[in-house]
Formats: structure tokens, C-alpha cells, sequence
């Protein structure tokens, strides 16, 4: 049965930005004052412009389907890996009437859905402003929607939008759309149909996996589908993520963290391990850094967390392989976002690290897992609207309560660190005193076992298994030794910082009281004061001023802000060390040289990494001139950017690399100086090596002397 | 002697430093600018004490930052206190990037800040009183005048210890981020300080560099 609304049968409407104008036929476009309208040209930048990718609109309509209390929400891809595809989205919903259609659905930058109203099956609504509908929307050249209205049995809407009409028109609302109404097919069920013909773009293999990722991510796979919403894609890519994303190997994790914040802002959290045991409990105040009294002040919200230790060992005892879960982890590995049980993305995207769970490892390697052995997710009970949703829907607003938020859950991580690594040093140190003790009888057991052999076979052995034992106690050592030497590096290293920081003062009083007995000395005693001691006294504030700027390097090494992960231009950071270590060279007549490329190339890390790469090189370079010939010694930095790798050579003209074998200078405690610490190259290594880089050496390079290069990954210039 | 700055006489200079050969030192110096010095032995067990001392047989004041087993407070707080009671004062200290973030709440009412491991002489002092005084009379430097502008916040470390807040000053150079403690932002407001939102400041945007720059009078626009 038709609507009784006759009047509205076929009536002609425009697609507006922010209100509806209900345009009949005899209805004047312009209302009679001035108004803002809006140029064709919006719709592509809110559209196209606004969606970095085509999944992100898809999911959008994905949302619209679960608000409108869809079981089931089908996307069918036809023809998409050209131009010109179509994709159609289906759904079991309660379908739009006319109104809803004209007073909604074509209402772009404002949702009428409000959030504070539960959906008929208790849902919360999720999808808001419309801006990702529009992206959607604008996929194809076309646009057809097909609506069956729970309310209105046996009536269907349709509307169709022509994007290449919007071409031709001054403002948006010139172009008329007509919503028509006919009787359904018998057995249509209610629900909507939306299809995008004449793709833009055609969808790359990667887009249609996004696209399955997010679909499978959306209704919360962590558990068995509370919100009852099943959204699918009709592509092989979707089932064979789906029988993946089912398998769910929680309980192969090596641990479990579970952290839950209330609406008061108190949070407590729990570790347990793989066979549920609670390992650690935090309260409130075991959490963070700050007062206990101190709340976090965003919406209620859980943050689990399964890590899991990748290595074989572990997995001999358990249901699955080592295969499987690292499978099931590269695809949903990462710490997700729900907000209402829906996902929100980025968040655990791949590459996205929301919780520097990386840069904690990278600080705290030991016991803090990374985003390649992991998987979580924080769902927030928001029903407060305290989290906004970015226009672009790259992500929530980071307003103070995602702040918030983001700080319980890094807190409840390195609770769960420092608990981990409190544990490692206990396990660490019953080892240190069980381990002499488990070699004495192992030594035992094995020359009791010789002594069980014939004779001739038991002298060999004895003599091998000897030999063996020597080099083992030699290689337990040396790595006592290089112990030994960190430990005594980092006190020299206090012990600097302190002197660096007490001496300013009296430096400062030295080079003051110089000044002021030549100026006491001149009003005193005239001209012939400066002539007999002026000399002199230069000296003493030229020494003084050394003093000083030697202090200046080693507290600029100290600063916190160097130690802060962020983007950092490496011609910078050349530059700063070379003006700190010029007094130095100066001192020594050595003289720098730059041969930097053009551009400023950076790269994420933090100051002082690139700060140490640079410096231990040239370190090393001034102190070889020591026992070069005489002459004019040159240091030099030489920069070259190809293709996305910064190439860095330290260049010098000293003796070069002798004394020790090449491969050899990167190990730590190998030096050719007596006094000399052989960290120097290790530290540049291993840096290099956690930036995705590699380094290399020459013994003697274009300059003659040693020559370092370094690699690095960029990422602009 | 008395010297003349701006129609203001400074006949004695208030010396306060908590290490003796450093406080001798000033006092040196300023003897050689012809002045007559009040070096200032501490303890002071609070702040109103210290600036009562400093005040009353003086006319202008060099203060030291760090006053440890001195005073109960800092050179920094001392100095721009005596900026608002009218009383030239210069701060001489030595300092490195971090310190810088400690002087930043105060900074808008400290216009000399003299770095200690350059050789301080009496004129730079006399330089910096003369700062003052003509700041009171509401003549500032290009690098010092105050302007109402706008302050984006671009990020919010909470691990440190008073938070740090990084921001953008497009009146001043829009391509670079400024760090000051969230201290500086009263504590009212201090509630909505995340990345993205936008408050109006006073800031002196002649500034040179960064260290320089101070903020005060914060309001959120809303």
C-alpha cells in the first residue's frame, strides 16, 4: 500500500550542505535574503579529498547499516579491479522513509542521529557527520539508493544522484534529485541498497584486504559478536581473513593484561599468564607516576592486552604453531580502538602505534612487548560524547580526554614492564648464583663420563673437552669484562656530568677575576699594566673559555629533550656537533669540513641517537691524529641523499684504521688505545642498526685516514 | 657615586648569590662600575624577606638563579617579584636548554637574563636596570614589547615533571615549536591544554629566538 502522503510522491529536492531546502516545483531556489550556498567544487573536497582511503567510506556505510538495527550488512564488488566497477551495499535494516531519506540521508556535514538515543535494538548510534557517506557517495560517477522502510510494509523509495550534474551547476542545490516511490518486489524484506556504479578509482588487491581488515575488526572479533552485527564482503580476500580473524589464539598468549579505568577516573589493572593465573594485581595507586589521588580524566574504558613471546620453545606445549599465531598477528596484531563496540581506526592499523608500544621497547627492550607480538584493544564506555571523531576519520580528536585515556593505558603498560622486569632481575639474579654452581656439576658429570673410556679415546677427550673449557671460561671473561667496563663507562659518565655542571661557576669566577684585574690593573697602574701582564691574563680567559665550552659538551648531551622520540633533521643535528666539538679541534689545529647535500632530510628518532652516530666517529678521528704525522688534519662530513637513504661518510686524514682487523671495530671493548674504552663503534652499530640502517667502514678512505659510512632510512628532505 | 638611568638613581646594587667567591666577584665588578654594593648573606628563610633586604638599602639588584642553602626560593622568582614591585633587577645565571623552561613562567617580567659564562661586566648590568626602568615606563624593545596573539598547542608530553607543552606562535614563526611548562598556563585552564586547541596569549612576538619568548595573561577563546 502506497504512503497517504501522496503529496510528497515524487517531489524534487536538492542536495544541500547542513539543512534541507524542500525544493517543489514552484518553490524559488534563492531564499529571499542573503545565504551561503555552496559551489560543486565542496563536494570533492569534502568527498574525495577527505577520504584517504576507499575503505573508510565503505565502513562508514557499514555504520549507517548498524544504526539502522541491520543484522547483516553484504558488500558486493563487481568489476572493481578496473574503472568503471560497481559496488553495491546491502542490508537488512529498517530502511528509510522519504523523510528520512530527504531530511537525512541527503544532509551532508550534520547527523541527525543523536547519540544520546538508543537504536529499537539498544544500539548506540556510531556514524556521524555524513562526511563519510559523502566519500562513499562520490566512489562512482553514480549513485543509486533503494530504500524499504520498516514502517511502511510493501513500499520501496528510490533516488538516484548523477555526480556528472553537479558539473555543470553553479551552487549544490541547482541540481534537482527526485526520491520516487513503488510498490516492492514480494518477499523484499526491508532494509537498504546503496550502489556505486562508475568507480573513480579501481580497487587495488591492498584496498579490497583494507576493506575486509576493517570489515572483520568493525563488530569487535575480541569477543563472540556481542553487538550481533554481521558485516561482510563478497570477495575471497574476506574469507580467507575471516576463517583467520575466528581462529582467535588468546589463549596462547604469554601473558594477558587487563586494565580498567571507571567513570570516576580510578583505574586498577591485572597481569595474568597463559593458564589464567593472576601474575601481578595494580591498584590505583600502583599506576603511573603521579599522586595517587591523581584521576585520569577521561570516559570509563577497558584496555586488554594479549602478548605473546614468539619463539619456538614456547609453542612446543601449545594447541597451535608458532606459524599460525605469527600469521594472525601480522593481520590483527596492534592495540584496536572501540568506542560503543564499534571500531574506530587508525587505531591498530598496520603501522599504526598509537601507544608507542615500540618506542617503549625500544627504551625498555627487555619485557615490554612491541606491536609485532601483540594484539589489544581499549573500548570505551563513552556515552558522554567526550571523544570526537575527526572530520577526515583519521582518528579521535586528541582532546583532553583521549589524552586522558591514551595516559591510563601507557601507564597500565609500564606498570606491567616494570613488574616484568622487577621479576627478570629476581629470575636474573637466583641465576647468577645458580648458574657457577650448575657449570661444577655439569663439569663433573662430563669428566666422570670420560673417565668411563677406553684409554686411548679417553686422553683425546680430555685434552678436547680441556680446550673447551678454556675458551669457555675465557669467553665468560670477556663478557665479564665487558660488564665491568659499561659499569664503569656509566659512572665516568655521571662523574663527568656532575664536574661539567659544578665547574661552570668556577670557570665563570676565573674568567671574570682575569678580566677584572686587567681593567683594576689599567685605572691603577696605566698603560704599562696590560703590556706586562695583559698577555697573561688572555691566556687565563682563553683557558677559562676552553674549560667552559668543554663543560657545554658534555651537558648538552644531557638534555632531556634529545631523548624525545620526534622528527629530527639530520643536518641539523651534524651541525650542532661540529659547533661543539670545534673548541675541541681547535685546541687540537684539526679542522672540520661539511660537504652536506641539499635539503634538510629527516627521519623519526630521537636527537641523541643521531647525536651519538655522529659524534663517536669524529671522536675517534680526533683522537687518532695523535699519532698522526704533522700536517693540516681535516675531518669531514659528507652527506648524499639517494632515493630514500641519507648516505653519511666520516671522512679523515689521519693514520686510518690499524692495529685491529676491520670486522673487529665494531666490537664492544676492542680498541687500539690504551685508555681507550672500544664502545665508541659498538654504540654507532647498534644505533644505526635500531634505525633500520646499516654502517660500514674503510681503513683508509678517500681522505686517506678511516672512513665511516652510515646508511640511513629517511623519510623526506 | 650614584649613576642616573632613565631619571631613576641607583646609588647601591644588592648582590645575591649563594656561593662566596661568585657573590665577591659581582661585588668586584659593580665596584669597578663606580657603584657601591650590598652583598646579601643569606639565610633567607622566605621570599617577602629576602625582597625586603634586597630594598631596603638599594636602589637595583643582581640575583643569581640557584640560591641553594640561601634562600627558599629562586633567583628567577626573586627577580621578576621585584620587576612588579618597580625594582630594576637583572638575573645572571648559567643555564642550558632545560633551564631555560624553568625561567620560562617568569620570564615576562625578567627583561635581563645574563648568561654567567660570559664575563658579566658592570655595563651589561647597568644595560639591564636601564631595561627595567624603561619598561616600567612602558617603553619596551622591539624584542621585549608584549602582543595579545594566538597560541596553538601542538603537543602535551605529561611525563615530565611539570608537563611540557609544545606550541606554535604563527605571529612569531610559524614553523617553529616552542616548549614552556604547563605552569605558565594558569591552572584554570590548564584543563584544556591538548594538541589542537587554540589560546590567546601575551607574547613578546619580536623576539630573536626562542629563548626569549615569554607568555603571559592566557585566555581561551572558547
Amino acid at each position: 500500500m502506497l504512503p497517504p502522503s501522496d503529496r510528497f510522491r515524487d517531489s524534487r529536492i536538492a542536495l544541500v550542505g547542513g539543512s534541507v531546502m524542500a525544493k517543489s516545483r514552484d518553490m524559488q531556489l534563492r531564499l529571499p535574503f542573503p545565504h551561503l550556498r555552496f559551489s560543486p567544487s565542496i563536494l570533492k573536497r569534502l568527498g574525495e579529498e577527505l577520504n584517504p582511503n576507499p575503505d573508510h567510506g565503505l565502513i562508514e556505510l557499514v555504520k549507517n547499516s548498524y544504526d539502522a538495527d541491520a543484522r547483516h550488512c553484504v558488500i558486493t564488488l563487481a568489476n572493481t579491479n578496473d574503472v568503471g566497477g560497481r559496488i553495491v551495499i546491502t542490508d537488512d535494516g529498517d530502511g528509510m522513509t522519504r523523510e528520512q531519506i530527504e531530511e537525512q540521508w541527503l544532509v551532508l556535514g550534520q547527523s541527525a542521529k543523536s547519540q544520546d538515543t538508543m537504536t529499537r535494538l539498544g544500539r548506540t548510534p556510531v556514524g556521524n557527520k555524513g562526511l563519510g557517506r559523502l566519500a562513499a557517495l562520490r566512489m562512482g560517477r553514480k549513485v543509486s539508493l533503494v530504500s524499504r522502510p520498516d514502517v511502511e510494509p510493501g513500499v520501496e523509495y528510490a533516488i538516484e544522484i548523477d555526480w556528472d550534474d553537479f558539473e555543470n551547476v553553479s551552487v549544490v542545490e541547482e541540481v534537482e534529485l527526485k526520491i520516487h516511490s513503488r510498490r516492492r518486489a514480494k518477499n523484499a524484506g526491508n532494509g537498504t541498497e546503496i550502489t556505486l556504479s562508475g568507480l573513480r578509482c579501481k580497487l587495488t588487491r591492498m584496498d579490497v584486504k583494507r576493506l575486509a581488515r576493517g570489515l572483520l575488526l568493525l563488530a569487535n572479533p575480541f569477543d563472540s559478536n556481542p553487538l550481533g552485527f554481521y558485516p561482510e564482503l563478497l570477495a575471497p580476500e574476506f574469507k580467507d581473513l575471516e576463517k583467520l580473524v575466528q581462529q582467535r589464539y588468546f589463549q596462547d598468549a604469554e601473558f594477558h593484561l587487563s586494565a580498567e579505568v571507571n567513570d570516576r577516573g580510578e583505574a586498577h589493572a591485572t597481569v595474568r599468564d597463559w593458564k589464567g593465573q593472576v601474575l601481578f594485581d595494580a591498584k590505583h595507586s600502583d599506576l603511573g607516576t603521579r599522586t595517587a589521588t591523581t584521576k585520569y580524566l577521561c570516559p570509563a574504558a577497558r584496555f586488554d592486552l594479549w602478548a605473546f613471546l614468539l619463539s619456538k620453545s614456547k609453542f612446543n606445549a601449545r594447541n597451535s604453531t608458532l606459524e599460525e599465531v605469527r600469521d594472525w598477528l601480522k593481520e590483527f596484531g596492534g592495540i584496536h580502538f572501540y568506542a560503543e563496540g564499534m571500531r574506530v581506526a587508525p587505531y591498530g592499523n598496520p603501522g599504526n602505534d598509537w601507544l608507542d608500544l615500540n618506542v617503549m621497547r625500544a627504551q625498555r627492550q627487555e619485557e615490554t612487548p612491541s606491536t609485532n607480538n601483540s594484539i589489544g584493544r581499549v573500548s570505551v564506555d563513552d556515552r558522554d560524547h567526550r571523544l570526537t571523531q575527526k572530520t577526515d576519520r583519521s582518528g579521535l580528536m586528541e582532546n583532553e580526554a583521549f589524552n586522558e585515556l591514551k595516559r591510563f593505558a601507557t601507564d597500565a603498560l609500564r606498570w606491567m614492564a616494570k613488574r616484568r622486569l622487577q621479576e627478570a632481575e629476581r629470575r636474573r639474579q637466583a641465576e647468577r648464583v645458580e648458574a657457577p654452581k650448575q657449570v661444577t656439576e655439569a663439569k663433573k658429570t662430563v669428566e666422570e663420563a670420560i673417565e668411563t673410556l677406553p684409554a686411548i679415546a679417553k686422553h683425546t677427550v680430555k685434552e678436547a673437552f680441556h680446550r673447551y673449557d678454556s675458551a669457555r671460561q675465557k669467553e665468560a671473561t670477556t663478557l665479564h669484562k665487558e660488564v665491568l667496563l659499561y659499569r664503569t663507562l656509566s659512572t665516568a659518565g655521571i662523574t663527568a656530568a656532575v664536574f661539567a655542571h659544578e665547574s661552570t661557576q668556577p670557570v665563570r669566577v676565573i674568567k671574570q677575576t682575569a678580566s677584572q684585574i686587567g681593567r683594576v690593573g689599567f685605572k691603577e697602574f696605566g698603560k704599562h699594566f696590560p703590556e706586562v701582564v695583559g698577555e697573561k691574563l688572555d691566556r687565563i680567559e682563553r683557558q677559562a673559555e676552553s674549560l667552559a665550552k668543554f663543560s657545554q659538551l658534555t651537558l648538552s648531551q644531557l638534555d632531556h629533550e634529545k631523548r624525545r622520540t620526534s622528527k629530527v633533521e639530520v643536518h641539523d643535528v651534524i651541525c650542532k656537533v661540529i659547533k661543539l666539538l670545534t673548541p675541541l679541534a681547535e685546541q687540537r689545529k684539526v679542522t672540520f669540513q661539511m660537504e652536506l647535500a641539499d635539503g634538510r632530510p629527516f627521519l623519526r628518532a630521537t636527537e641523541a641517537a643521531i647525536e651519538s652516530v655522529i659524534t663517536n666517529p669524529i671522536a675517534n678521528s680526533l683522537k687518532a691524529f695523535v699519532d698522526a704525522a704533522p700536517g693540516p688534519h681535516t675531518v669531514c662530513v659528507r652527506t648524499e641523499i639517494v632515493q630514500e637513504i641519507l648516505k653519511i661518510r666520516l671522512l679523515d686524514n689521519g693514520p686510518g684504521i690499524q692495529g685491529i682487523r676491520l670486522k673487529e671495530i665494531w666490537l664492544p671493548g676492542e680498541t687500539t688505545y690504551p685508555n681507550g674504552t672500544g664502545l665508541g663503534l659498538t654504540i654507532v652499530r647498534d644505533t644505526v642498526r635500531d634505525l633500520g640502517g646499516t654502517v660500514d667502514a674503510v681503513a683508509n678512505g678517500e681522505f686517506g685516514g678511516a672512513e665511516i659510512i652510515i646508511e640511513l632510512p629517511i623519510l623526506g628532505v | 657615586m650614584a649613576i642616573k638611568l632613565a631619571g631613576y638613581d641607583i646609588g647601591t646594587a644588592a648582590v645575591v648569590d649563594d656561593q662566596d667567591e661568585t657573590r665577591q666577584t659581582m661585588c668586584d665588578e659593580l665596584k669597578l662600575a663606580d657603584l657601591d654594593v650590598d652583598p646579601l648573606v643569606g639565610p633567607f628563610g622566605d621570599i617577602n624577606d629576602l625582597l625586603m633586604s634586597i630594598c631596603k638599602s638599594s636602589q637595583a639588584a643582581v640575583c643569581d638563579h640557584r640560591l641553594y642553602n640561601f634562600a627558599t626560593c629562586q633567583g628567577a622568582d626573586v627577580v621578576s617579584r621585584l620587576y612588579k614591585r618597580g625594582f630594576p633587577a637583572v638575573l645572571v645565571t648559567t643555564f642550558s636548554n632545560a633551564d631555560l623552561d624553568l625561567f620560562r613562567p617568569f620570564r615576562r617580567w625578567i627583561p635581563a637574563l645574563l648568561p654567567a659564562d660570559e664575563t658579566t661586566d658592570g655595563d651589561a648590568l647597568i644595560h639591564g636596570w636601564e631595561t627595567c626602568l624603561r619598561e616600567f615606563q612602558d617603553d619596551f624593545t622591539p624584542t621585549r614589547r608584549p602582543w595579545k596573539t594566538l597560541v596553538r598547542i601542538v603537543d602535551v608530553d605529561r611525563e615530565q615533571r611539570p608537563p611540557m607543552v609544545y606550541a606554535v606562535v604563527p605571529g612569531w614563526d610559524s614553523s617553529s615549536k616552542v616548549r614552556f611548562p604547563i605552569t605558565v598556563i594558569p591552572p584554570e585552564l590548564q584543563t584544556k591544554v591538548c594538541a589542537g586547541e587554540r589560546f590567546f596569549a601575551q607574547v613578546n612576538k619580536g623576539a630573536e629566538s626562542a629563548a626569549e619568548l615569554y607568555f603571559s595573561d592566557f585566555t581561551y577563546p572558547g
